[in-house]
């Protein structure tokens, strides 16, 4: 049960810190929109341009941000908000497992190498290392 | 707090731009006028009737969408409206549509002025944009919109319309469907 929890849970909780990371960025860098232009963005409208345009809400005023594609002629395709976010948090995601498993194959194999504990002591007890059987005697001085 | 507040601010502007910043953007490009929305239109409203041959009346396009006038499968006396666009900022995004519309009792028949999409070259639109931009030889000029329907007269069948301007003059390139220049006039 352990086995699968523990995955699940690894997972759940890049998908939160990539997405938290993701709206920070967002928040203080908008054109990281353009990032996700060669995913998003057609063949033949390959520049990508995000637009700021001020909606009205109940609140007040408000700006959204919204990513463009535009080909040579100006002919262009309003790609949108959530498509990019999804994108960007995707790649930060797979960023994050990629160091959350790097991480956990590195500690796995710290653990395979380590020399496994001696049953009779400390390879340093002289006891132990000392052949069967023989003498410990002093060495003169 | 305040200066935070302040970097937050002008953080959240950096590589952005500004609507009108985009529409000269478009303009220095040529203006926007996409034949892609042409076909793309034709495809989807011949999804939404269900049939395989649409009978047109007319195309309007601008920037980012095209206004299509369809004549009704069903009643051939009778046109609807489709709106199809690429963009939810500038006229909406996929196809709207069918809005009914309204026609004269002492209107000439519709089988005259209808044709067949294939039929107006509208594989060559893109190039006839360019075209139209070199030929209304305007300095700093764009294509503002572009229309396609049945000629006023004479058989040569749908041509296309296409103004240019550079804010002071307007020039309209009339093409036929093999992409031909048949008029250029200074408005």
């Amino acid at each position: 049960m352990t086995r699968i929890v523990k995955p699940v849970v690894a997972v759940a909780v890049v998908a939160a810190v990539a997405g938290f990371v993701t709206l920070m960025v967002m928040v203080a860098y908008p054109g990281a929109f353009t990032w996700t232009a060669p995913v998003l963005c057609p063949a033949d409208q390959p520049d990508p341009y995000v637009v700021r345009y001020t909606t009205q809400t109940r609140d007040g005023a408000g700006t959204n941000f919204t990513l463009f594609c535009m080909g040579d002629h100006g002919d262009f395709t309003e790609v949108g908000t959530w498509q990019p976010l999804g994108v960007l948090a995707a790649g930060v995601g797979a960023a994050l497992l990629a160091l959350v498993t790097a991480l956990a194959v590195l500690a796995w194999l710290s653990r395979r190498h380590r020399p496994p504990d001696s049953p009779t002591g400390s390879p340093f007890d002289p006891l132990a290392a000392s052949p069967a059987g023989a003498p410990i005697v002093d060495p003169p001085l | 707090m305040a200066a935070g507040a302040g970097v937050l601010v002008l953080g959240g502007c950096i590589g952005s731009i500004e609507r009108d910043d985009f529409d000269d953007e478009v303009r220095g490009r040529g203006g926007g006028l996409d034949g892609g929305l042409l076909t793309d239109a034709v495809d989807a409203i011949e999804a939404d009737l269900g049939v395989d041959e649409l009978r047109v009346q007319s195309f309007e396009v601008r920037p980012g969408y095209v206004i299509v006038q369809v004549q009704v499968p069903a009643d051939p006396e009778a046109l609807d409206v489709y709106r199809f666009g690429s963009s939810g900022l500038y006229g909406g995004r996929g196809l709207t549509g069918p809005t009914p519309v309204p026609r004269r009792a002492d209107a000439p028949p519709l089988d005259g002025l209808v044709f067949a999409p294939e039929d107006a070259g509208l594989d060559a639109f893109d190039d006839m944009v360019d075209e139209a931009l070199e030929v209304a030889e305007l300095d700093g000029g764009y294509a503002t919109d572009a229309a396609v329907r049945q000629a006023p007269s004479g058989d040569i069948g749908p041509v296309t319309g296409v103004t240019v301007t550079d804010d002071r003059s307007t020039v309209v390139v009339t093409f036929s469907a093999d992409g031909t220049v048949v008029e250029r006039a200074q408005r």
